[in-house]
């Protein structure tokens, strides 16, 4: 119950800030009637996520990222949006006001308008249920793993929290353009950096799977094409491709490039040209996402173009078919992730995050791999297990006299019963001591081996060492002191 | 008999059908009707105002002494004291603590629980202020009216609406708190207590002030603090348990002595003003003014304790050397504040006096006779305002009270800004007594913006310290848009006085 709650934290100021207000503020009093509202929530999206990528750039050179400026800067941008949108300077008319406000009355009242409106929108969700459910039933069967674990399944995971987590203390600047976005989410819903990456994650790949059908339909005008489309992206990226999808950078590259291609077929330059900026400022190189993205579209258009010029027996058996194909993707067993690894196991990424809520905010420090930083940054404080070690030999913990220099009230030791396994055998020649310790298994053996000497020492000698977590993998020690 | 006497005084009337007058304002509006202006009832009547002829006719009829039914007017000293009650009980609190170690409120407590009391003195002061401002505003007008029932009635209303707002508030903030996980259990319960009872003791104090008895909130702050002394030093109660039980005492207290009065001078059951959407219309400006001036007095802290605060244990931490430095300025300010309500009065006084003296036809020079006195008042605020703040300052230097830079520089930075903030205030006194609240409230509004902005801007590029600097910029914006604005005003304050009558 608690992670849905979180995901709705994160999924309700994202589509907020990202979607919904600047796609209001363009459209409520804009005179253009030509405008689309489909259209609108996509250059709202484009330009919104280009000016607070450069926001975030520009006050994280200056460590200013605090969220006064951030929301401030961005009920500028809003009313900016307002203004712009609107070519009658009602701003300064208090004329317009006044009728404003009388037309917001009228249109309470005017009931039978607002189900006319209603009806429509009915109506056009028809034609696309189908293709709606089949996006919801993707979304929830992709956002199992992230929903469940706690950990990444990749390296960008940590280290896109840990570039989130800097932004949000205003500790340095930070390159990476995703965390300057997903800043303004984490610091409206009030979660740690770890949470807001890792179920930040389903809402982007929703949003890639909401592009995909937008560029279907800007081309094709029907909903045919995007089914045929999305079927296949699914496949690939949730299937054997899950860690390129799971990378936000990746999917936000992708969305805002069919963004861009949603511009371009609507002759809209501006949508167009702040896709591919923006595009270009989150990841230069070309991610495998966008390939299978572009791969599903063309599979989609080709598909509907059989399906179209072929007699209409053959077009009512594709649509059965594909129905069959939607409900045969659906029933398909759940993405297998392995219980653990492969850079710390889960129930260290959960017995981190458990100390970051129960204990008062930089009262504790947790020493351990580096790995457990992403769920402890802006929380708390984090030392690395090897420097720890090297610090505080063995033989000073014995004695008595021995304190650890920390001003804090809890120390939590991770130490690791059955080393993580690991795939190398030896360090790579040339990396740091870390790469021994963490990438290999001898070297994660040793440091265990060394964590537990230091426990049994330390604790032989000092009163206050208790066991805050333990299972068949790990046990956290606590020190109090 | 008087000289040329009116019909009104020469009772019974000769057509039998006027009834005798009910009382001195019965009569006051008869012999007005009949053109015995204030300047008629100096001249021909030998007396200062057309009240007081009035008055005398009265009792030359019932036969009653004419000197005791004279309003007594009270000596600047006691006008002075009347200015400066809204400190009784800070100021209270500041002595017992520093002598005997005890206050109703802070005093010898840890860092996290100094910041949970902070967090909940400052925001039962916003949740609070517009209440007390606007319900103020129409218990003033009723008791000055004399209809005690209404007044009675009228704060019973806002009293109860005050609570609610106290009661939604908490649960906002426990809401609020549960999202943001921004304080930790039993900080954020210990925050809400004192909202609750702190919101309660300042609805209790607004309605003593209105009835003009700053001496009742004295004695019951310091009852308060007796309970608090004999709990915790006594008992041996915790002292933040003793604390809150002390303010609730207090409360109790203060409400009980403003309900035994106002029942005391009560007439009839009178129902009093219940809260419509036209009292709503006509008090909102008031309301928003409070609002907004309390969280213009603690904008500048809530920036300085949120600054450089990612290192903390709490986003928000309590910094006693800037709330010391405050503290040590507000002493000044008190004095000066007191300034402000006397000069009210001698607003009133003048204006009233000059209303008399001219004819409809000058109204120009009846305007200019009020700028004069505006400005004569303001010449000589300023040079003792600024003697005032300077004497505070260098005997807190020479007594090391200020011992930090930190520190010195916030106390003269808002030494330098409290007379800014005063004169504001006096120009915000004059549009509120002329009814015209909106250049008040455009004003503090502007002010507030230019604080939070200055204050956010100069605590986080600098030290968390530099928030006293929007504070500066705040006061002094205030300054300058309430002044400009009651100097507008006063082109045509003939008009403004005659419609804030109406």
């Amino acid at each position: 119950m608690q992670i849905w709650i979180e995901f709705l934290r994160v999924a309700i100021p994202m589509v907020v800030l990202l979607v919904l207000l600047p796609t209001l503020a363009a459209r409520m009093f804009s005179t253009a009637a030509t405008s689309r509202f489909s259209d609108l929530l996509a250059v709202g999206f484009v330009r919104t996520a280009l000016f607070l990528v450069f926001l975030g750039f520009l006050l994280g050179a200056w460590k200013l990222y605090l969220p006064g400026i951030v929301f401030t800067a961005y009920a500028v941008w809003i009313v900016g949006t307002v203004v712009l949108a609107s070519r009658n300077g009602w701003l300064y008319d208090l004329d317009s006001w006044t009728f404003g406000y009388a037309r917001l009355l009228r249109s309470v009242e005017q009931r039978s308008r607002m189900r006319h409106v209603l009806d429509r929108t009915l109506e056009l969700s028809q034609d696309y249920l189908f293709l709606t459910l089949l996006i919801f039933a993707m979304f929830l069967h992709f956002a199992w793993n992230p929903l469940s674990n706690l950990r990444f399944p990749t390296a960008a995971g940590y280290a896109q929290t840990l570039s989130l987590g800097t932004l949000l203390n205003g500790s340095a600047s930070v390159r990476d353009a995703s965390a300057t976005l997903l800043a303004p989410i984490a610091l409206a819903s009030g979660l740690d950096a770890a949470t807001v990456v890792r179920l930040s994650v389903p809402l982007l790949y929703l949003l890639i799977l909401s592009a995909i059908v937008c560029c279907s339909y800007a081309y094709s005008r029907s909903p045919w094409p995007a089914v045929l489309a999305v079927i296949p992206f699914w496949h690939y990226s949730s299937g054997p491709g899950i860690e390129a999808a799971t990378t936000p950078d990746a999917t936000l590259w992708a969305t805002l490039v069919l963004i861009a291609a949603v511009g371009a077929g609507r002759r809209s330059v501006g949508t167009a040209c702040s896709g591919l900026l923006l595009a270009w400022l989150l990841a230069p190189t070309l991610p495998e996402l966008f390939l299978i993205a572009l791969a599903s579209l063309a599979i989609g258009f080709v598909g509907f173009g059989l399906m179209r010029s072929g007699p209409p027996i053959l077009r009512k058996a594709s649509v059965a078919a594909l129905f069959l194909l939607g409900l045969s993707s659906l029933a398909s067993p759940l993405p297998s992730v392995p219980p653990n690894g492969p850079f710390q196991y889960e129930s260290a990424a959960r017995a981190a995050d458990r100390i970051a809520r129960k204990f008062q905010r930089n009262r504790w420090i947790v020493v351990s791999p580096m790995h457990e930083t992403a769920f402890v940054t802006g929380r708390g404080w984090h030392k690395e297990l090897p420097q720890f070690l090297d610090e505080f030999p063995t033989t000073a913990a014995a004695d008595k006299a021995f304190r650890l220099p920390f001003e804090l009230a809890d120390i939590f030791i991770f130490v690791e019963k059955r080393p993580l396994p690991q795939i190398a055998k030896l360090a790579v020649p040339g990396n740091s001591s870390n790469s021994f310790y963490y990438a290999t298994s001898p070297g994660r053996t040793s440091m265990a081996y060394r964590a537990a000497e230091f426990i049994a020492a330390y604790s032989s000698s000092h009163n206050g060492v208790t066991i805050f977590h333990e299972d068949d993998d790990l046990v956290v020690y606590q020190i109090h002191q | 008999m008087l000289r040329n006497s009116p019909n009104c005084l020469t009772a019974p009337s000769p057509t039998g059908t006027l009834r005798p007058a009910l009382d001195a304002y019965d009569l006051a509006v008869r012999l007005e009707m009949e053109g015995v202006t204030d300047e008629v009832a100096r001249t021909e009547f030998g007396l200062p105002s057309t009240f007081a002829l009035a008055r005398k006719q009265l009792c030359n009829v019932t036969g009653g002494d004419y000197a005791a039914t004279k309003p007594a007017e009270k000596s600047r000293l006691a006008q002075l004291f009347n200015g400066v009650t809204f400190a009784i009980p800070v100021l209270i609190c500041t002595i017992t603590s520093l002598l005997y170690r005890i206050s109703l409120w802070g005093g010898d407590l840890s860092a996290d629980l100094a910041t949970a009391v902070a967090i909940g003195t400052i925001s039962s002061f916003l949740v609070t202020g517009g209440i007390i401002q606007a319900s103020a505003r129409r218990t003033l007008f009723q008791l000055q009216c004399e209809q005690w029932d209404e007044a009675r009635a009228t704060c019973y209303h806002w009293t109860l609406l005050g609570i609610k707002t106290l009661v939604g508030t908490l649960g906002l903030g426990w809401a609020f708190n549960q999202y943001f996980r921004w304080l930790p259990t039993p900080i954020d319960w210990i925050a809400l207590a004192f909202h609750l009872f702190l919101g309660l003791l300042w609805l209790a104090c607004g309605i003593l002030y209105a009835l003009e008895m700053g001496w009742a909130v004295g004695a019951a702050v310091l009852a308060g603090i007796g309970v608090v002394a004999s709990l915790h030093l006594g008992g041996g109660w915790p002292l933040l348990g003793a604390q809150l039980f002390g303010v609730a005492a207090t409360a109790a207290i203060a409400f009980a002595v403003a309900a035994i009065v106002m029942r005391r001078n009560r007439k009839k059951q009178g129902r009093g003003e219940h809260f419509s959407l036209r009292v709503a219309h006509k008090i909102a400006p008031y309301f928003l003014y409070g609002s907004c001036y309390y969280l213009f007095l603690f904008s500048d802290r809530i920036l300085a304790w949120t600054s450089h605060a990612t290192s903390s244990s709490l986003p928000l931490q309590f910094r006693g050397d800037y709330e010391t430095a405050l503290d040590i300025a507000m002493i000044a300010f008190i004095g000066q504040a007191g300034w402000v309500h006397m000069s009210v009065l001698a607003f009133y006084r003048h204006m009233n006096a000059a209303q008399s003296g001219f004819n409809v036809r000058e109204a120009a020079a009846f305007n200019a006779e009020l700028q004069r006195f505006y400005l004569r008042r303001a010449a000589w605020f300023l040079p003792v305002a600024v003697a005032l703040g300077l004497a505070t300052y260098s005997i807190a230097v020479h007594y090391g009270l200020l011992p930090t830079e930190a520190m010195r520089k916030v106390a003269a930075v808002a030494v330098a800004s409290y007379p800014l903030l005063v004169f504001g205030l006096w120009n915000t006194s004059l549009f509120f007594a002329l009814s015209r609240p909106a250049g008040a409230l455009g004003s503090i509004l502007a002010s507030l913006m230019v604080n939070l902005i200055v204050g956010y801007t100069c605590s986080r590029v600098g030290q968390y310290e530099n928030a006293v600097y929007g504070f500066a910029a705040g006061s002094a914006v205030f300054a300058i848009l309430t002044t400009v604005g009651y100097l507008r005003l006063s082109r045509t304050v003939d008009y403004s006085h005659f419609a804030s009558a109406a």
